[in-house]
């Protein structure tokens, strides 16, 4: 009876220790109700964005967001970040101009019964960006920082801390904005399936 | 028996359409477990502690008091919202800034919607690093505190604490801080190969493109660090309104300047200058704009004498 009684503490401290492992710091508990979400790109004000040395270049910025998109589309999760029409759209990616921040891009995200149901992506045109897919500081590449951005709109949070390597790195790093880490793209896997 | 029973049911039912009612009500007020709650997350520029310190136009110690208000933005793609709040100043570090309270905005209303990035709770003591912003969204223009990397935790044992930068004692938090200060305009000093005072003489863009951002642009030198024997510089600019303030017959600004063309983009065209504007976090951080004998850029907000900054820049190069 002893015996059982301490395997069933083992048994569920080593669960509850594997939860905190898996989600410390990056899963921010809500997720979409579904397996996929949409997202719209709105075409005026990511024209304003300046990439590579010009602005009103909406398709390059499309492009460079598609890659980022596609990069957790391509993970073994199941999944999708599907990039809709306009028409009845809810989750947007636009830009803003905020000068002398410290933030060149921002994610606002709404919940409802722990479900995520209006995420929006704002890039600071305040900041100039390359889509030269090589890392860059600055102008930002803006492939590595839209990357980090749509797992915000998944679902995780910032991680503060270097180690394991994440997207998720709080603040622009080549390193780790470079591509969906396996770090993240597990937990990804745990969540959706 | 009787009598108990039906004192039961009333009680369940009380109970019943108590809970219904308080479903209903959360239901159609978005409140209690049928709150929406909005998050704000923003990705940062990398940024050293150092580094935070010498680009601050202010930095208070002070406790965070009430928020006097909140703005919110919403047209259907972008949704914004930030509040007020007064600091009580206790210290203040740059010497920039005289008043016993400063108005702050911080993104988010700490209540439905919140910013995940850095809060300021009532109460709270709390070292700031401070600069303007002038949004395009009037609600978010002032003091923004958006970011981790702008705010200490202090608490009752004088333990300053960010979560990027980690744990430091106020004191040696403090030391850190005039230290970095001390040293403003170092990095840009010693990475540039010139520093040079003028007027701009003409823009070339480097792109016939109407919609070409980027230019080289030539400058009429007044006077540069070391000695240029020209009259005259062209460099490159990532971004021609990274100088916008220095465009004009009666402007003159003061370039930090670095030979050869940037290395990470190969894809730059033959037409690109020799030289390029050098920067650190943002383009246009190696323009210093001079009005009435002091230059104003990144590290100097407030301005510095020209005299002085041009000592500086000789010293930090070993030019005596």
């Amino acid at each position: 009876m002893k015996i059982l009684a301490v395997t069933a503490i083992v048994l569920v401290f080593t669960i509850m220790m594997s939860n905190y492992i898996a989600y410390a710091h990056h899963y921010s508990g809500y997720r979409w109700l579904l397996t996929y979400t949409n997202v719209c790109y709105d075409s005026y004000s990511l024209s304003l964005v300046t990439v590579d040395r010009f602005s009103n270049r909406f398709s390059i910025v499309a492009s460079e967001l598609d890659q980022a998109r596609n990069d957790w589309n391509n993970q073994p999760s199941i999944f999708t970040i599907n990039r809709v029409r306009p028409n009845n759209c809810n989750n947007w990616v636009t830009s803003s101009y905020d000068p002398n921040v410290a933030w060149p891009a921002a994610v606002i995200k709404r919940d409802y019964l722990g479900y995520l149901v209006d995420v929006d992506m704002e890039i600071n045109r305040a900041y100039d960006f390359t889509a030269n897919g090589r890392c860059s500081t600055p102008p930002y590449t803006l492939d590595y920082v839209a990357r980090h951005e749509f797992g915000h709109y998944i679902m995780f949070n910032d991680v503060l801390f270097l180690n394991p390597s994440s997207t998720m790195y709080g603040a622009y790093n080549c390193s780790r904005w470079d591509s969906v880490k396996s770090y993240d793209s597990n937990e990804l896997s745990s969540i959706y399936g | 028996m009787g009598e108990s029973m039906a004192r039961k049911s009333i009680i369940v039912a009380g109970v019943g359409i108590a809970v219904g009612a308080y479903l209903i009500l959360s239901f159609f007020t978005g409140t209690g477990i049928f709150e929406m709650k909005t998050h704000i997350l923003f990705s940062e520029i990398p940024i050293t502690l150092e580094d935070r310190a010498r680009i601050s136009e202010m930095i208070v110690i002070g406790k965070v008091g009430k928020t006097t208000g909140a703005e919110y933005y919403d047209d259907g793609k972008k949704r914004k919202a930030t509040s007020s709040i007064y600091i009580d100043i206790e210290q203040e570090l740059t010497g920039n800034y005289k008043d016993k309270r400063i108005l702050v905005k911080t993104y988010g209303d700490g209540k439905t919607i919140i910013n995940h990035a850095v809060q300021l709770a009532e109460g709270e003591r709390v070292l700031l690093f401070l600069s303007y912003s002038d949004s395009d969204w009037d609600g978010a223009d002032g003091y923004i505190v958006c970011c981790t990397s702008q705010k200490f935790s202090v608490d009752d044992n004088d333990i300053a604490y960010n979560p990027y930068f980690g744990s430091y004692k106020l004191d040696e938090l403090i030391n850190i801080i005039q230290e970095a200060r001390a040293n403003r305009i170092k990095d840009f000093a010693v990475n540039s190969d010139y520093v040079v005072i003028g007027k701009v003489r003409s823009i070339e863009k480097d792109e016939p493109d109407e919609y070409a951002t980027s230019a080289n642009v030539t400058i009429e030198i007044d006077k540069a660090i070391p000695d240029y024997k020209n009259g005259k510089i062209a460099f490159f600019v990532w971004d021609i309104d990274d100088i916008k303030d220095c465009i004009g017959d009666d402007r003159v600004c003061l370039y930090f300047i670095k030979h050869g063309t940037q290395e990470q983009f190969p894809e730059l065209t033959s037409n690109v200058a020799e030289c390029y504007l050098y920067s650190r976090w943002h383009t246009s951080d190696g323009a210093y704009k001079i009005v009435d004998g002091k230059a104003y850029g990144i590290e100097y907000p407030e301005g510095i004498e020209v005299n002085e900054l041009l000592a500086r820049v000789k010293q930090y190069k070993g030019i005596i």
